[in-house]
């Protein structure tokens, strides 16, 4: 699903981001651990194609979902309307009833015409999910999907990642500090500060 | 969900400020349609009605008042002439026709022209009822004076002295209407027509005064191009004067021109002050707007897509700002005619297109394309990833 090699990303004279060899196959799960700094976010952009490495060679398979960690649902549109944007930009055909599917496998059904500022953070977190999934993704990345949650709201994120990963076999990678999704994860990728 | 979905929906989550980028564009297009509707109906207008007279002569004085008063019956006349001198003149070599126009009275306001059938002839009129006067005292009714006063085939009504409405009434001399014209979009919708003989009567009781009679101008056709440039000089070195309607018309657009252009250069100056608008609106909106740019691009737009939805919205914004522009312009237009047309003045209306209008709407688009163009770009080339990793 992805292949990174000999990858190295600079800031300047600062290197961010140092990994030899990192790939994964489909419908694996992953999870990147480091503190903040260690170049989570870098590696997440890098296999989202949003930044190309200072040096390395980077194969991965599309389409990618990705959950970002302030979640960035855009505030002018309703839900369904979020989640139709996702084909849209990404130039595929545009399916409410795919988006109908999806908010229903997220339990989010009944907020379809809501605007996101009307939604709580779990609901707003389900949502970023659901537009992550809409265009079937082979690769899911979600950027800290814990951080600021209890134990029982960090289960229900991360049992919804993995469920709705499975749903599309997708291989998911999830970057965190939060120590918490540790067991869960029987690969991981562990980045230095 | 497209580019024109996305658009709108940013505009419709700021309703003030969308509202003021639209008000402000729609009053300089309004101000410039206003503008263009009038100098275009006024020029046509008044070409219309002074179209086959190449010279009035009549008393001496200020030629564009003659024009005014002769052809287009918009001013007082500059005096009367003796008839004597005025039949000579028509019998000139270098005269096609001429006719006789006899004023002094009015009706509501609508000018009574005492003249002869040639001048209904001249704007090709045709009797909507009734026939044309034949005998003195009997009067026919141009369109619009009978569609104002009421008056039918039959009725009976005494001219007031004077051009405008309270001169005295002529009680004694009551015309008869025999006729009414068909409208003919022209000069002769407004007036009342009668025979000069008619005016006469009502003026000397049937006695010429100072035992000659006189009349007010004359409307006359060249019988050649070589006219033009003897006959004015010929009547301007008699007791007449000549004036030429083609050329005080243009010499009135010319003094009027400038106030037009200045309003027209408001008009644009508002046009330009809403693309500036729209251009600070859309800077701003970049800054606000960065987070859901690096969301889109993350979710798969082109940095072509991303340009397209700025300029969409400027387009947007802008052909809204034109069209509420234009419907206003025609709306002021129409009040500003029902005005006119009450006051008996030059008829305008909001009820008809020039061809300027579509240039007016390119114009409305072009700034709106031109003030979204840098911030098009500017969010085209934003950088995703420091924006997500920044939060």
């Amino acid at each position: 699903m992805f292949s990174l090699k000999a990858v190295r990303h600079r800031y300047g004279a600062r290197e961010v981001l140092r990994l030899e060899r990192f790939e994964a196959s489909q419908g694996e799960k992953w999870l990147v651990l480091g503190p903040s700094g260690s170049g989570k976010s870098t590696l997440l952009h890098i296999l989202a194609g949003l930044l190309r490495p200072t040096e390395g060679s980077v194969e991965v398979a599309r389409p990618i979902g990705i959950v970002p960690q302030k979640l960035h649902l855009i505030p002018s549109l309703d839900v369904e309307q979020n989640l139709l944007l996702a084909q849209y930009l990404a130039g595929a055909k545009q399916e409410p009833a795919r988006a109908a599917q999806v908010l229903a496998g997220v339990a989010l059904a009944d907020r379809a015409h809501a605007r996101p500022h009307q939604l709580s953070h779990g609901q707003a977190q389900r949502v970023a999910v659901a537009r992550a999934v809409m265009n079937r993704p082979r690769l899911l990345i979600a950027d800290e999907p814990t951080s600021n949650l209890d134990d029982v709201h960090c289960a229900a994120a991360l049992d919804l990642l993995e469920a709705q990963a499975a749903e599309c076999g997708a291989t998911l990678v999830v970057a965190t500090h939060d120590a918490r999704a540790k067991p869960r994860f029987e690969r991981r990728l562990e980045l230095g500060a | 969900m497209n580019l024109p979905g996305i658009s709108l929906a940013y505009l419709r989550a700021k309703p003030l400020a969308t509202a003021l980028n639209l008000l402000l564009l729609a009053l300089g297009i309004a101000t410039i349609t206003v503008l263009m509707l009038a100098t275009q109906q006024i020029e046509e207008r008044m070409g219309r009605d002074a179209r086959g007279i190449d010279l009035v002569a009549g008393a001496k004085g200020s030629p564009m008042q003659l024009v005014l008063s002769a052809v287009f019956h918009l001013d007082a006349p500059t005096g009367n002439i003796p008839l004597d001198e005025a039949t000579a003149l028509a019998k000139h070599r270098l005269v096609k026709r001429a006719i006789p126009l006899a004023l002094g009275d009015s009706y509501r306001s609508f000018r009574i022209v005492g003249t002869n059938h040639d001048y209904v002839a001249h704007y090709g009129a045709r009797l909507a009822d009734g026939s044309l006067w034949a005998e003195p005292m009997e009067a026919v009714l141009g369109a619009e004076a009978a569609r104002v006063s009421g008056l039918r085939v039959g009725a009976k009504f005494a001219g007031a002295h004077g051009l405008g409405a309270g001169g005295e009434e002529h009680e004694e001399e009551p015309y008869q209407v025999v006729g009414v014209l068909a409208p003919t979009g022209t000069v002769i919708d407004r007036v009342v027509l009668t025979s000069v003989e008619s005016v006469w009567e009502v003026h000397e009781h049937g006695k010429p005064a100072g035992g000659t009679r006189e009349i007010t101008a004359l409307l006359i056709q060249y019988a050649s191009p070589l006219a033009a440039a003897t006959l004015p000089r010929t009547v301007n070195a008699g007791a007449l004067q000549a004036a030429s309607p083609a050329y005080e018309s243009a010499r009135l657009f010319r003094m009027i021109g400038v106030g037009v252009e200045v309003l027209r250069a408001f008009g644009l100056v508002l046009v330009l002050a809403a693309g500036l608008s729209v251009f600070i609106a859309l800077t701003n909106a970049l800054e606000e707007r960065r987070y859901d740019l690096a969301v889109m691009r993350m979710l798969g737009a082109s940095r072509l897509k991303l340009m397209g939805l700025l300029l969409v919205e400027a387009l947007a914004l802008s052909a809204a700002g034109a069209l509420i522009g234009l419907a206003l312009g025609h709306l002021l237009m129409e009040v500003l005619g029902a005005a006119l047309r009450a006051a008996q003045q030059v008829p305008v209306t909001g009820r008809t297109f020039v061809a300027g209008e579509w240039w007016l709407l390119a114009l409305a688009l072009g700034v709106g394309v031109l003030a979204a163009l840098l911030p098009a770009w500017r969010a085209s080339r934003a950088e995703v990833a420091p924006v997500l990793a920044e939060g």
